[in-house]
């Protein structure tokens, strides 16, 4: 079923993700009607197998059914979504890329991967390379932004040239924006517990040849018989279920990607190119995982109803058109109404601002432009160092320190254990001094996926250093505050807390006194002159569509104590509160036009502590 | 029928407990090996720059060969244990050659370098100077990576060999923390001139 058009220029962060929680409630429908369909099929298989009647077998038969479906659903669901994307990598034969390999395939692909996540604000995911497979694909896979992996095939990073693999990576780090993964790895808990059931069956059926019993063997075969032909229709029609979705979200990947990247040759090249050479994989497990990969994996029986991917001519051709729709008008309409609030004639909110909030989860060429920019003026050393957990480490204390010489030799006190790595702190912090604010973000954003590596004990320790740097600091700079709560944030699952947080507010009533201090903060933070600062919170307030006036908050009223515990508590808005909220964050980070580091590091904060990928504001 | 229905939740509430504890001992396995593959990186740019270093200190050191020769060795073996261990890491047998290979190498090169305090013109080389401070921070980042790997270790063991666990643990072996025992380093160097 091909995407409306409309749908195809619409990538918002929050609206695919509560786009994908509808899907998800459409979907569980589909399957409980899979569910219901394998349970009849067993009755009635068992009915002819015992001889009892089909009512009286109704009861036991659902409860059997139901408990093994289910098992199988949280048994594959669990581990999917614990061991993350890194499991289905692995399991399709992965190697994990180190991120300072020296391989010049491998480099360039970590580079892409580096910009383009940089770019749209996502963490940086950990790739992976299907060493075994010639065939060129590629999949993203992994519950949550932050546990995400891509991988590629061997075949790809031969055969594929930079832009044509930008345009791969676009597509898959898009499934990843639009909650694609999340949903995917739903699909394969769901169609696994179906499987379940008629591995089952096949075991009653293998069971039976040790009895001597004829009419007990007789029953066994029976029994197994019908249960693997139910749990066997059942799995199929779940698959179909899970391939119709696929197809689907294809499109929308690419229209993404085309979006992203702005270069829809690099992607309709890198199609063409797999359409000649083909994307089979070869390992068996890919039947399982086919929908998560860029094209075509598998292909054979029933090949056209079992498709996960649309043709690649339609494809092409839709990419290439695409292209022609919006080259004839410059910016493509902000499809977000938020936006249209804060451009309303009059109000002194400038366009630009306008823009950046409704860039919230949707990047564009510029935002990729800039990444590539802010990656190559780090130094090599830096770069090299945040790639692995010891040195980001390093970086994150470096970052948090104090420009001023004698704060700052208290706070490498404060930090100092082993004489090796206080040096190597200083070194670092000698080459993080000239880093312009952006550049430090961007220097986070590299370390931080090194940082899943340390032990609960390190995170606990890298944790404590932070705040002993911080503390240490006379007057503590907001900007650099919100680099530590990146941080946190980051390190939180480490340090045992939860991986997402339950949603709890539904409506911007509950949570009206959290937004005036978080605005207000930002207001100050950008101007400390109080008229301006309250023209800035106006102009938040207006892309936050609040109709009441709202008065500036006095500016020690919101300390950094009192910013993390507003974050957190917003943290428990929905999907659609959060895209207002940051959105009105970057209305009012913008009211001047001008970003300066504390207002940057804020938004970046806010948008870590909420979850959702913000790409760097560009004014 | 209600008997029945208990026996069931009973048996879905067993099943599901089973389900966490095995996912959480896959969870663990996975853990340690990929701490490991964080070593593995560091060790073979180790590996890498014992040849350099060697290059480098051949020129001046022409009487020294043995020396040398005993850290080439050393981390010819090193090399051969770090296949081995990467191949399977956690491996008790493994982890135990790895072990030592590595603390033989830090015990040639340990000896080395006192044996390089002698030759001054050595110690001005530029780029001995620049391979000695990356083996530096390379030792530091091994001994940084070992100490996550040996926590994932532990907890790993921990759950397999605490309760609920224990009940699965057959299909999980035991894994090996990677301790370098530097016998070198325990006894003082004793320099003869």
């Amino acid at each position: 079923m091909p995407a409306p058009p409309s749908a195809r220029r619409t990538l918002d962060f929050f609206d695919a993700q509560a786009k994908a929680r509808r899907n998800t409630g459409v979907l569980v429908l589909l399957f409980v009607l899979a569910w219901l369909a394998t349970i009849l099929l067993a009755d009635l298989g068992l009915t002819f197998a015992l001889g009892v009647d089909p009512i009286t077998l109704f009861l036991p038969v659902t409860a059997v059914v139901t408990l093994v479906v289910l098992a199988g659903s949280a048994f594959h669901g669990v581990r999917l979504a614990a061991g993350g994307g890194d499991a289905v990598a692995t399991m399709l034969g992965g190697r994990k890329v180190d991120r300072q390999t020296t391989d010049p395939d491998e480099r360039r692909l970590v580079n892409v991967v580096e910009e383009m996540a940089i770019a749209s604000g996502l963490p940086v995911p950990r790739l992976y390379v299907l060493d075994a497979e010639s065939g060129m694909n590629a999949f993203a896979a992994g519950f949550s932004p932050e546990r995400s992996v891509v991988a590629v095939t061997r075949g790809a990073l031969q055969g594929l040239d930079r832009d044509e693999l930008q345009g791969v990576v676009a597509h898959e780090l898009s499934h990843v924006l639009n909650s694609d993964t999340r949903l995917n790895t739903r699909l394969m808990a769901l169609v696994g517990g179906l499987t379940v059931l008629a591995l089952v069956g096949r075991i009653a059926l293998r069971g039976d040849s040790g009895r001597g019993d004829a009419k007990g063997r007789g029953i066994a075969v029976g029994v197994g018989l019908s249960l693997l032909v139910a749990g066997s229709i059942g799995a199929f029609f779940g698959r179909l279920i899970r391939l119709a979705v696929s197809r689907q979200r294809e499109f929308l990947a690419d229209a993404a990607s085309v979006q992203f990247t702005r270069n829809p040759g690099g992607l309709a090249r890198a199609l063409e190119k797999i359409g000649k050479q083909g994307s089979r994989l070869s390992t068996p497990e890919a039947l399982e995982a086919s929908h998560l990969f860029f094209a075509e994996g598998v292909g054979g029986f029933l090949s056209s109803l079992m498709t996960t991917h649309p043709p690649i001519e339609e494809r092409i051709r839709r990419i290439t058109q695409g292209e022609l729709l919006s080259s004839g008008r410059a910016p493509p309409p902000s499809p977000v109404p938020m936006a249209k609030v804060s451009v309303l004639p009059g109000t002194g909110i400038s366009a630009v601002a306008a823009a950046a909030a409704a860039s919230v989860g949707r990047p564009g060429p510029e935002h990729v432009k800039r990444a590539v920019d802010l990656l190559a003026g780090l130094s090599p050393t830096l770069t090299r160092m945040a790639r692995e957990p010891y040195g980001a480490r390093g970086v994150a204390c470096a970052l948090l320190l104090d420009p001023d010489p004698a704060v700052r030799k208290r706070q490498l006190g404060a930090v100092e254990r082993d004489p090796a790595a206080s040096s190597e702190l200083r070194a670092l912090a000698a080459e993080v001094e000239g880093l312009d604010s952006s550049a430090c973000l961007a220097l986070l954003d590299l370390a931080l996926p090194a940082l899943d590596h340390l032990s609960p004990g390190q995170a606990e320790k890298l944790s404590q250093d932070l705040d002993a740097i911080a503390v240490a600091a006379p007057i503590p700079s907001m900007f650099r505050w919100a680099m530590q709560r990146v941080v946190e944030r980051r390190l939180a699952p480490l340090l045992g807390g939860r991986r997402s947080t339950p949603t709890r507010i539904w409506t911007l009533e509950e949570v009206q006194v959290e937004c005036l201090e978080l605005l207000t903060a930002l207001a100050w933070a950008g101007e400390p002159e109080p008229v301006r600062a309250q023209r800035a919170l106006q102009a938040g307030l207006l892309s936050l569509g609040v109709q009441s006036a709202w008065h500036l908050l006095p500016p020690d009223r919101v300390d950094a104590n009192r910013l993390d515990k507003v974050l957190t508590r917003l943290d428990e808005a929905a999907p659609q509160l959060k895209a207002r909220i940051l959105s009105a964050c970057a209305a009012c980070a913008l009211a001047d036009e001008r970003v300066n580091p504390a207002e940057g590091g804020i938004v970046r904060a806010v948008a870590a502590s909420l979850g959702c990928p913000v790409p760097p504001l560009v004014a | 029928m209600f008997g029945f229905l208990v026996l069931l939740g009973i048996a879905a509430a067993v099943l599901f407990f089973g389900i966490t504890i095995y996912n959480g001992l896959v969870t663990g396995r996975n853990g340690y090996k990929n701490a490991f593959s964080q070593i593995d990186v560091q060790l073979k740019r180790r590996h890498d720059l014992i040849p350099n270093l060697v290059e480098t200190a051949k020129a001046y050191l022409k009487h020294e060969r043995q020396t040398l020769e005993a850290v080439v060795a050393a981390r010819n073996t090193a090399v051969t244990a770090e296949r081995a261990a990467a191949a399977n890491p956690g491996d008790p047998q493994a982890m135990q050659g790895l072990s030592s290979a590595e603390g033989a190498l830090s015990g040639t090169l340990a000896r080395l370098l006192v044996v390089a305090e002698a030759y001054p013109d050595l110690k001005a080389n530029q780029t001995m100077a620049q391979l000695m401070e990356e083996l530096a921070s390379t030792e530091n980042r091994i001994s940084f990576a070992r100490q996550a790997y040996n926590d994932a270790v532990m907890s790993y063991n921990n759950s397999r060999e605490t309760f609920p666990g224990m009940i699965l643990a057959g299909g999980f072996p035991a894994a090996q923390s990677f301790v370098v025992e530097t016998p070198a380093e325990r006894e003082p160097v004793k320099v003869s001139f």
